[in-house]
């Protein structure tokens, strides 16, 4: 099915030069993103609302054609080195699909990742590219799950191989959400 | 960044204590030395007084929620950490112990020292938690642990140095500053 | 992503006559024909640790029982287990259900990576069973080469130089003659049989999960089980060329080889969930998208059958380009559209459909889609002999397609 479209209101989101578009007026407080210095978002990526981004910790790179829908938190997590113990930054790859009201604690979510709503993604866990994450799963911190992958359940094991096309699909999908995702005064598009 | 607002009226924050300003805390909470309260927090002291010892840390978007009927506080002792929306509406909680993230404790329960709630398990209205016990996996199974829980210290020294130079803070609203 | 643009609703016809999505098959240049994962064959790449991601051969594998030296897993929850250091010593830990290797009789290792895996009982017993075996095995074979090397010819002399390799026959010879003997050990039957009822007593069973992680654990406290390796597929055609492979290494996701289906035939998607109601006049918008690197040329003929939706639209042919295509920038080329194609955009094409439906559950709408074949769709043979000259006519190449309307 041909994603369809969503609209937003203008002035609830900030459009960058990059054309990254992140909402500004949220529901549970007023400002969920800190740290807006150690965010680094690549460009055409879509936040919406209430999703809290803690920059303030440590770095989080997000990379291009992302979504990260409704009420997700992208958190990092402690790193327990014995020397010196940081916050490991969050990276994640381009064409990621994060669905809603997730719990991200990854150290690294490769390109081309589909989180399914309502998971949690547990302390310095990785994710390599094109894996799903089926929806309400919980990663085990320290995680470590190879490109292919689909991952569900509690703890997350990996219960299935993903399509060998899935970059493509991801690519496709993300960028009709990113073309379909549009203000909702503008003059409405014939058929799209 | 280190402005500091005081805080509505009923709530005491130790000197020592960052309680980041966008938490939110309402109705009578006294929050201990060394704590660490991140921003969007949610400590509701509803029908009962919520007194957090020292050196805990409350992530976002917890909730800690005094609901009992007769009025009685909310103890919470030292060295405790709520991850991430959790939610705790338990009668007293001990020392040392690990809230997963989206773990649920529901009224009247009472949760002893060293304890680990899994990632969304819950503990039922009522229920005690025995010392060292460990809640995990999907269906809430519990087991008690032989080894303790490895401290927050390093967690708080970090947070102390990060957390004040991005964010406002709360001070109390009584005494020193 | 299959479940973001739900490509499961719709189903391609294999040349197996199976039925599967787009993302799902693959498309071989040699039998041009479609092919799935049931009538293509898939072979082990490459065998590999879920967790540390290192690869080993398919002979190192099997020596170590296709499991991980370096990484272990709780016995008691499956989750990997984290190494934690005392004294100078390793124990692992598990930060699910908190259980250390402390808790077994195994004390903290020196090394990491070398945690002893959890012995099997009967192992030595086994192992001279199978010498017993392989010893009477040589007997027989003994047997068997004596017969054989009975018509060849035997000369004693040639004892310092084996120029004729004589001397090996010879002693392959005399060999045969040495009696081997095997002394199996008896089985004495023990009456009465020892099963006890242990498993009435009270005290904690291991589930079934855990028996099954870990089977040699028996009533002895579990030891961290090894993980197993994991394998990666490259998928063959029936006519033995390869569809895809992936490049070396464990982590990638670069193909050195990748015949996906959806890089030769247009995809075929549903547009907007059609709204039906029984009787006639509904209509179901459908898109076809070209995701190849050349322009298509196709017709789309809807089937009306039995068991399939009642479909008023007539033969529609597209001519779809692909997506960096700018020929058509210049507007020089003129397409005249069919009334049934709605909208298009670049390498997209949206198409209404008249269907008309008699009963309250849709029946699946069923296409038949006719593709030109050009040259990126053959391979065309490296020698030009008499008999595979390419003919003049296109060739076409006819894909059923089957949509599901109604998510039942």
């Amino acid at each position: 099915m041909d994603l369809p479209v969503v609209t937003y209101e203008k002035e609830e989101y900030v459009e960058t030069a990059s054309g990254n578009k992140i909402c500004k007026k949220n529901t549970i407080a007023s400002n969920t993103i800190f740290g807006t210095q150690n965010i680094i978002i690549s460009g055409k990526t879509i936040i919406q609302k209430d999703v809290i981004l803690r920059g303030d910790l440590a770095v989080i790179r997000i990379g291009r054609y992302c979504i990260v829908q409704r009420g997700t938190i992208i958190r990092p997590s402690l790193k327990q080195f014995v020397r010196k113990p940081t916050m490991f930054p969050v990276t994640i790859g381009d064409s990621v699909f994060v669905e809603e009201e997730c719990v991200i604690n990854a150290a690294y979510i490769g390109s081309f990742v589909h989180v399914g709503a309502r998971s949690v993604l547990g302390r310095a866990c990785t994710i390599k590219e094109c894996c799903r994450v089926l929806p309400d799963s919980v990663v085990s911190a320290d995680a470590v799950f190879p490109p292919f992958s689909t991952i569900g359940g509690n703890p997350a094991r990996i219960v299935g191989q993903e399509p060998e096309c899935t970059e493509n699909l991801m690519v496709e999908a993300t960028t009709m959400y990113y073309d379909n995702f549009v203000p909702s005064n503008l003059p409405k598009a014939s058929f799209a | 960044m280190t402005a500091s607002a005081p805080a509505a009226e009923g709530i005491t924050i130790a000197p020592t204590a960052i309680v980041c300003r966008d938490a939110i805390l309402e109705g009578n909470v006294t929050i201990g030395d060394n704590c660490i309260i991140h921003p969007l927090a949610i400590i509701r002291a509803k029908s009962g007084p919520i007194l957090i010892g020292a050196n805990n840390i409350v992530e976002e978007r917890a909730i800690i929620e005094n609901r009992n009927t007769d009025g009685k506080p909310m103890v919470i002792g030292d060295g405790n950490t709520f991850e991430v929306q959790s939610q705790c509406r338990a009668l007293c909680i001990g020392r040392n112990n690990v809230m997963g993230v989206r773990s649920e404790l529901e009224d009247g329960c009472v949760v002893l020292d060293d304890c680990t709630l899994g990632v969304g398990c819950r503990v039922v209205a009522g229920q005690t938690l025995d010392v060292r016990s460990v809640v995990f996996g999907s269906d809430s199974v519990h087991r008690i642990a032989a080894d303790g829980v490895l401290a927050n210290t390093t967690q708080l020294e970090l947070l102390r140095v990060l957390l004040p130079s991005y964010h406002y803070l709360q001070k109390s609203s009584t005494g020193a500053k | 992503m299959a479940t973001l643009l739900q490509s499961r609703l719709v189903k391609y016809k294999c040349s197996c006559d199976e039925w599967s999505a787009l993302s799902d098959l693959f498309y071989c240049k040699h039998c041009r024909a479609l092919k799935c994962r049931g009538c293509s064959s898939n072979e082990i790449d490459m065998l590999f640790c879920p967790s540390c991601l290192e690869n080993s051969s398919v002979t190192e594998a099997r020596l170590k029982k296709y499991r991980c030296m370096s990484c272990n897993e709780c016995p008691k929850c499956g989750r990997l287990l984290a190494v934690r250091t005392a004294n100078e010593k390793f124990y692992l830990v598990c930060i699910g259900c908190r259980w250390t290797t402390r808790e077994t009789d195994t004390p903290d290792q020196q090394a990491s990576s070398q945690w002893p895996m959890q012995e099997n009982p009967y192992e030595e017993e086994i192992q001279n069973v199978i010498e017993k075996m392989r010893g009477l095995a040589n007997i027989e074979k003994a047997q068997r080469d004596q017969r054989d090397l009975k018509k060849r010819p035997m000369n004693s002399g040639y004892r310092l130089t084996d120029k004729f390799g004589l001397q090996q026959m010879y002693e392959r010879r005399r060999k045969t003659f040495e009696k081997a003997t095997v002394d199996v050990p008896v089985h004495e039957p023990v009456d009465p049989t020892p099963f006890s009822l242990d498993f009435l007593s009270a005290k904690p069973r291991p589930t079934l999960d855990q028996i099954m992680r870990q089977p040699l654990a028996g009533d002895q406290p579990p030891k961290p089980v090894h993980v197993a390796l994991k394998s990666r597929k490259s998928i063959r055609c029936s006519c033995q060329h390869t569809l895809v492979k992936l490049e070396y290494g464990p982590s990638t996701i670069k193909y050195k080889l990748n015949m996906f289906a959806r890089n030769f035939i247009p995809e075929v998607r549903l547009s907007r969930t059609p709204n039906l109601k029984a009787g006639n006049e509904n209509w179901v918008m459908i898109s076809l998208t070209n995701h190849t690197s050349c322009k298509l040329d196709l017709t789309l003929t809807p089937e009306s059958g039995e068991g399939l939706m009642n479909c008023s639209t007539g033969e529609i042919a597209l001519n779809l380009p692909f997506a960096e295509d700018s020929s058509d920038l210049l507007g020089t080329e003129k397409r005249s559209d069919n009334e049934a194609v709605v909208f298009r955009q670049r390498h997209r094409v949206g198409i209404r459909l008249d269907v008309s439906q008699v009963a309250e559950d849709a029946p699946p709408l069923g296409l038949m889609m006719n593709l030109r074949l050009d040259d990126s769709f053959i391979q065309t043979p490296l020698t030009k002999n008499e008999e595979t000259k390419p003919s003049d006519e296109p060739q076409w190449l006819a894909i059923p397609v089957r949509l599901t309307l109604q998510d039942s």
